[in-house]
């Protein structure tokens, strides 16, 4: 088991939304930009959620993260 | 009577750009110009301070560092896209902020033995868009120069579907480097012996004979061709098996062809320049 500070989705739909959100907080993607999101979300295919990872600062967009647990793969 | 000359000609041999000389990569990604013919750029970058971005050349084959730290002063860099010399258009992308690796520190460009290096600490990668079939039952050539900078596991690059098919992945593992191609039972792998901390260029094979890798050690596994076809995105700097990877990448050619026969010369010509050993 693994544990990160996160925020986790029950839907990629919700995912989705919340990625945009920290973009809009962030002014991405700048004019003439290529950069679209300032986090991107994951899906834990083990555990069945998904979730984006705490950065520096994303509280502000997302409000504030919580510890979520996601299971590794264990094989290479 | 004999005039005896004054000025002493200076010769320098300058070695060629390697794909003029061994052509036909099908995907090549480096912070020196790699082919003469090559007219385009060699990274986009946004910087951290307003994120806006900018193309990134080259100066007598090299990474044009001025430009990068002019249009970085103060702040730091961030790798967007990094162009394909090959002219095949299989540029190595990423859209988001915080997964893009790094070339510029606080004005400073980040360097590997003296060269422009680019940086994958913390979750950074690229992601290349290539048909399912690009590794399919191909012969497969790839020279990397990378430096590794923990001794834990990573992808450097892998594709692959869910369940290890089609799995095509380079990577580290515990510090080691590994080869892999894995195909339901047609399952091969890899691995240098002792783990590598230091800058290495690292060459993998395969072939209709097996995996071969050399990283610096020389290492072969005899197997059946696996295929390779997979829905999986192509990952460049992580793996969807072996995570992250921790370090620094200057130079990625693939070639899906068996370069055995050049192998040693590509890797005279990655030498020169970046001075591994």
């Amino acid at each position: 088991m693994a544990s990160t500070k996160g925020y986790k989705y029950t839907t990629e739909t919700e995912a989705i939304a919340a990625r945009q959100t920290a973009a809009d907080y962030m002014g991405l993607p700048v004019p003439g930009g290529e950069t679209l999101y300032w986090v991107n979300y994951n899906y834990s295919d083990l555990d069945g959620f998904y979730y984006i990872q705490y950065v520096d600062g994303l509280e502000a967009a997302l409000g504030e993260p919580s510890d979520i647990t996601i299971t590794p793969h264990e094989e290479i | 009577m004999i005039t005896p000359y004054s000025n002493i000609i200076s010769v320098t041999t300058l070695e060629a750009l390697l794909l003029d000389t061994y052509s036909g990569a099908a995907a090549a990604y480096s912070l020196r110009k790699l082919s003469a013919t090559y007219t385009g750029s060699a990274i986009r970058v946004r910087r951290e301070s307003d994120n806006t971005e900018q193309d990134i050349g080259f100066v007598d084959n090299e990474l044009d560092t001025s430009a990068l730290t002019t249009f970085c002063s103060g702040t730091n860099g961030f790798v967007m896209t990094w162009y394909d010399q090959s002219g095949n258009g299989y540029d190595a992308s990423q859209t988001t902020a915080t997964s893009q690796p790094q070339i510029v520190s606080s004005g400073s460009v980040l360097l590997e033995n003296g060269k422009a290096a680019i940086n994958f600490l913390n979750s950074k990668e690229f992601r290349i868009t290539v048909a399912n079939s690009f590794f399919g039952l191909n012969d497969i050539s790839a020279f990397l120069v990378t430096r590794t900078i923990s001794n834990d596991t990573g992808g450097l690059s892998q594709k692959r579907d869910a369940l290890l098919a089609g799995n095509f992945g380079i990577g580290v593992n515990a510090g080691k480097y590994q080869f892999q191609t894995r195909n339901g039972a047609i399952s091969s792998t890899v691995d240098s012996t002792n783990a590598y901390s230091t800058q290495q260029i690292v060459n993998v094979i395969r072939n209709s004979s097996g995996l071969y890798m050399n990283s610096p050690e020389t290492k072969f596994t005899s197997s059946a061709v696996a295929d390779l076809t997979s829905s999986g995105t192509w990952q460049f700097g992580n793996g969807s098996s072996y995570g992250i990877f921790n370090g620094n990448i200057q130079e990625k050619i693939i070639y899906l062809s068996d370069q055995t026969s050049n192998q040693s010369a590509i890797q005279s010509n990655i030498n020169s320049y970046y001075g591994v050993y």
